[in-house]
């Protein structure tokens, strides 16, 4: 019973979704349509879960007075204060308070986050582009011309249009094995589907 | 030397990048470069727009993609301005309201109202909220949101982002999905962005659909020029592009000879590393 | 409180959002009320006329309207001639500017009535196209009470002769219910007379239905109460929206600028039409079956024979275990990321799916397992697979339900919360696996610094690269998704795989057979409509 009536639910719901692919008949539309507005409400009611295991995580530690306890309180703290902020001004015309939030601290730190990857770029290219053997040696090829093909420095090398293979790189060598993955990618994610709806997969439940 | 080369501080490499960052910005130094077909599209199609035409425009980046995508937006912005279109803009990513807002208090409120910055030399008649240029606002939903706009506008957006209802708005007259816009622009850095919009609209309702994005997901999209996205323009690069077509350098200008740079970096980083371990695998050879 | 009673709390909560989310009632509309016509003499102060306007009719908007849900869609006013005419008819008209001081009333002007003339007035108020207002009980129209009687004044604009007649052929029209529909809609096609001078547009009326409803007005795609075809064409095609049943009559109305409507013959009774299968998917039904038939046959054999399925080697998935027994020895625990998207993310289910066996695998190796995730629901749904993954383990103890943390939804929030617990926790074993995006290389990088063993996998190709430059292992697209079978080694699933596999061999031979058709004979009918079916659907 513990996963007879979880696997049941994911075939019947699993089942009518791939059926409505199929069958324009507006009845199964709106029950699936509903079936669609309750997976909204569930994810917005997981926020309501997800705040409470943020406090759960994070405030005995905080009381504890453990390791790091400063950034947890930053955290608590700082997530309350944004949330009153966003409830009291709301989200739709963001003035005071929550646009003072949103310039001062989340775009500059956002913005820093993306930004710490030119660093990385960097480190990763150092170590881990090695010339290892002819694929490796390939890929370094094609990497290096890309990147020389984007900048301006590439159209004054005399002996080679680097812009022009760099065109034709992106265009066709990495098209077609992106295609290739992607083909394969969607199969896969077609074939993950069916096992689950079918029951087949069943290891997120349990044994019974 | 070899010996400490190998176990080079990544600290280092850092410095390098931020010297390599920092410097050109400091000391702009000019490098010319071509604008390749897929950015020179857009700028020919907005060319072309007799004025008052109505374009619409789906800001969907964050603060993260904001130094890449956001010179785009402005010189398309001023181009759209000088060519008196009509802009509708509107939202998928919930941190795009701020970017928006920003860019209409500052391009068409500020430089544009004032005749300064690229308006300074060029005819100014105002631009009326409502009439000329309007902010939707933001509507959750991703996809589907997307495919809705494909078919009733109003429906998603009962009024404009200060209250004002569409049917109201003379920039609405006429307008009822985005099949009624002659071009529709999406600068976006995810999803959902531009691959969204082919799915859902551009295709089924045979749009005229450019796009912006970021470089890592230019590839993404290149698949779709030029048949379902007749323009696209690829991060720094293709920003400065449009840029040097609307004769406006701005930040992205600036920032490819920062992306020069730090190219040329990552290049030298990978010379170096390959040095080091063929050195390195001679070395090993020679002992046994 | 206990860590027990602070869980009842939430989903008691969380089962009151839903129940309110579910609970919102198919409504009924509400009419307009309170209709007043006026002769326009002098104009209220800040109005403007949009054309040459004779009659102002001013009502009170629908108790429905702007109640938070948005029930309305439009108001649509109807004249009749006092004494002469029997039904009301559309007319040309303007919406006027919004009193703000009155915000429940709104008013339209007329702008083709003729001078002298007497008219009274109805307003309609149209329901939004919305299922629930199709289906239910709830009407989709509703009419106010008729207005006074007024007489028209002399159009207000002096440049539009107020004599001009307009020689106005009303158009011929059918209705069918549209190709593949769900059984709420008809197709309403006209033929426009071939000249027609004078004429300011059409409007659509439907009456009957299963509600036997009057004569209202009819919303098509087009969604505007005056239809105005380009110049010179010849045909006006409008979608309806309509309840099932029968009973559906249609009239197109001709507007004239100046004068009244023309209404055409009405047309013939229709029906709406449900259809049970939209052949143009076909095909994706034919490859869907072909897996499913495949999936089992492999597994009856797998069954019969007792031979295994062989599947090949992915030493991305065989590093796995080796990097938990690594962990366990180091006394580290073992990081799991289950990317960052929603959890009907495909990507995120087949995560799920690993953590499952993963969380089983360190449960027996008495290790301890972190699981950062950007999605709440994504926490909540892992939090009962790594619990589940101990008791198989015959662990249940050993469990610590705050080993499973929601961090952020904000994309770099999370990055960098996780990178922080790289950095104090130190894991040994860092395994990403589901849907990535521009944080893939930061997260990998930190893991890089630590020392971690690192085994990624991704659909995300932009992402990828990144994956395969910093970490040890890493898992290419559909990789990802045969995980957990691999490591079930369950016939049942590696059947499946197998399945895969071979329809993915198919996908292959009709490329090929596609690129040799379009190089050998690029003229050719069959290279033609493949071209074009690859050009529609985008990829």
């Amino acid at each position: 019973m513990r996963t007879t009536f979880p696997l049941l639910i994911t075939f019947v719901a699993g089942a009518l979704l791939i059926l409505e692919f199929f069958i324009p008949h507006a009845g199964l539309k709106d029950v699936v349509g509903l079936m669609r507005d309750w997976g909204a409400v569930v994810t917005a009611a997981a926020f309501v879960l997800g705040a409470v295991n943020v406090l759960q995580v994070n405030i005995p530690k905080i009381a504890r007075r453990e390791a790091d306890w400063g950034y947890k309180a930053v955290l608590v703290g700082s997530a309350i204060f944004t949330a009153i902020a966003g409830f009291y001004y709301g989200k739709v015309e963001p003035t005071g308070v929550y646009g003072w939030l949103f310039d001062t601290f989340y775009a500059p730190q956002n913005a820093t986050m993306f930004a710490l990857l030119a660093f990385f770029v960097a480190s990763a290219a150092f170590r881990a582009f090695r010339a290892r053997n002819l694929e490796a040696t390939l890929m370094l090829t094609a990497a290096i011309i890309v990147m020389i093909g984007v900048t301006p420095v590439g159209e004054k090398i005399p002996f080679l249009d680097f812009t022009a293979v760099k065109d034709w790189i992106l265009e066709y060598a990495n098209n077609g094995g992106r295609r290739a993955i992607l083909i394969g990618a969607a199969l896969g994610a077609v074939a993950t589907g069916l096992r689950v709806v079918l029951g087949l997969e069943r290891s997120h439940l349990g044994s019974d | 030397m070899l010996e400490r080369l190998t176990h080079l501080d990544r600290r280092w490499l850092f410095l390098a990048m931020g010297i390599a960052i920092v410097v050109p910005l400091l000391l702009p130094v000019s490098l010319s470069f071509r604008v390749s077909p897929m950015v020179r599209s857009i700028y020919d199609e907005i060319e072309k727009m007799p004025p008052g035409t109505t374009v619409f425009m789906s800001v969907d980046y964050d603060p993260s993609s904001k130094p890449e995508i956001d010179p785009f937006t402005r010189a398309v912005i001023r181009h759209l301005l000088r060519k008196r279109a009509r802009i509708v803009f509107a939202t998928l990513w919930e941190t795009g309201v701020p970017i928006v807002q920003g860019l209409m208090a500052e391009l068409i409120e500020g430089e544009y109202a004032h005749g300064t910055g690229y308006f300074a030399d060029k005819p100014h008649p105002p631009y009326v909220y409502g009439r000329d240029y309007v902010f939707l606002g933001y509507k959750a939903g991703k996809e589907q949101t997307i495919a809705a706009l494909g078919q009733n506008i109003a429906q998603l957006f009962p009024t404009e982002s200060r209250g004002t209802p569409l049917a109201r708005l003379p920039i609405m007259e006429g307008k009822t999905s985005l099949r009624d816009f002659a071009l529709v622009l999406n600068p976006s850095s995810g999803f959902p962005g531009s691959k969204e919009y082919v799915r859902q609209v551009v295709a089924r309702l045979n749009l005229r659909f450019a796009s912006a994005t970021t470089a890592v997901s230019l590839t993404d999209l290149t698949p779709y020029y030029p048949e379902q996205i007749f323009g696209l323009v690829g991060g720094m690069r293709g920003a400065a592009e449009y840029e040097q077509l609307v004769g406006y350098p701005g930040t992205a200008t600036a920032g490819l000879n920062v992306l020069t740079f730090g190219q040329m970096l990552v290049i030298a980083a990978i010379v170096l590393g390959n040095l080091v371990y063929f050195l390195q695998r001679a070395r090993t050879r020679g002992r046994h | 409180m206990s860590v027990a009673q602070v869980r009842v709390i939430a989903w008691f909560s969380s089962a009151l959002v839903l129940a309110a989310g579910c609970t919102l009632e198919a409504p009924t509309l509400a009419a307009p009320t309170q209709v007043r016509a006026a002769p326009v003499t002098a104009l209220a102060q800040g109005m403007s006329v949009p054309g040459p306007a004779s009659v102002l009719i001013s009502f009170t908007k629908s108790a429905d309207d702007e109640r938070g849900i948005d029930l309305v869609k439009s108001y649509v006013p109807l004249r009749r001639r006092a004494g002469v005419d029997t039904v009301f008819a559309p007319f040309l008209f303007a919406r006027a500017d919004d009193d703000a001081a009155h915000p429940r009333t709104a008013s339209f002007y007329d702008l083709n009535a003729i001078a002298g003339e007497r008219y009274e007035y109805v307003v309609w108020a149209v329901a939004e196209r919305d299922f629930r207002t199709v289906s239910a009980s709830g009407a989709q129209a509703a009419v106010s009470a008729a207005s006074n009687v007024v007489v028209a004044s002399a159009p207000r604009d002096a440049s539009i002769d107020g004599t001009h007649e307009a020689s106005v052929v009303p158009a011929r029209l059918s209705a069918t219910p549209p190709e593949n529909d769900g059984g709420r809609a008809l197709a309403v096609s006209a033929t426009l007379p071939a000249r027609a001078s004078g004429v300011a547009g059409y409007a659509l009326m439907v009456e009957g239905g299963p509600r036997s409803s009057p004569r209202h007005p009819a919303f098509g795609d087009a969604d505007r109460a005056l239809l105005q075809p380009e110049e010179g064409a010849s045909t006006l095609e409008q979608v309806v929206s309509a309840a099932p049943g029968d009973g559906y009559r249609f009239v197109l109305y001709t507007i004239p600028v100046r004068g009244d409507a023309v209404a055409s013959a009405p047309s013939a009774t229709v029906g709406t039409a449900a259809s049970l299968l939209d052949p143009n998917k076909l095909n994706v039904g034919v490859v869907l079956a072909l897996m499913l038939a495949l999936t089992f046959a492999f597994l009856r054999r797998a069954q019969r024979g007792g031979k295994d399925i062989f599947i090949r080697r992915i030493p991305g998935v065989d590093a796995i275990e080796e990097a938990i027994g690594r962990a366990t020895e180091m006394g580290r625990p073992v990081l799991y990321v289950p990317g960052i998207d929603e959890i009907q993310n495909v990507q995120t289910i087949a995560s799920i799916l690993v953590l499952g066996r993963v969380s089983e695998l360190v449960a027996r190796y008495d290790t301890e397992i972190k699981v950062p995730c950007c999605i709440p629901l994504v926490a909540t749904v892992g939090e009962e697979v790594v619990r589940q993954g101990f008791y198989d383990a015959g662990r249940p103890d050993a469990h610590r339900p705050t080993n499973v943390q929601w961090i952020s939804s904000e994309q770099f929030a999370f990055c960098a919360a996780t990178n922080g617990i790289m950095l104090r926790d130190k894991p040994a074993t860092n395994i990403f696996l589901g849907c990535f995006f521009g944080e893939s290389l930061i997260l990998a990088e930190t893991g890089y610094v630590n020392r971690a063993i690192q085994i990624a996998g991704t659909a995300e190709i932009t992402q990828l690269p990144f994956f395969i430059a910093a970490c040890d292992y890493t898992l290419l697209g559909e990789e990802l998704f045969a995980v957990s079978a691999y490591m079930s080694r369950d016939a049942k699933l590696l059947s499946n795989l197998k399945a895969a596999d071979w329809v993915k061999a198919l996908c292959i031979a009709i490329l090929v057979v596609g690129t040799a058709l379009a190089l050998l004979a690029p003229q050719s009918a069959v290279t033609k409509a493949l071209v074009e079916h690859v050009l529609t659907t985008g990829e």
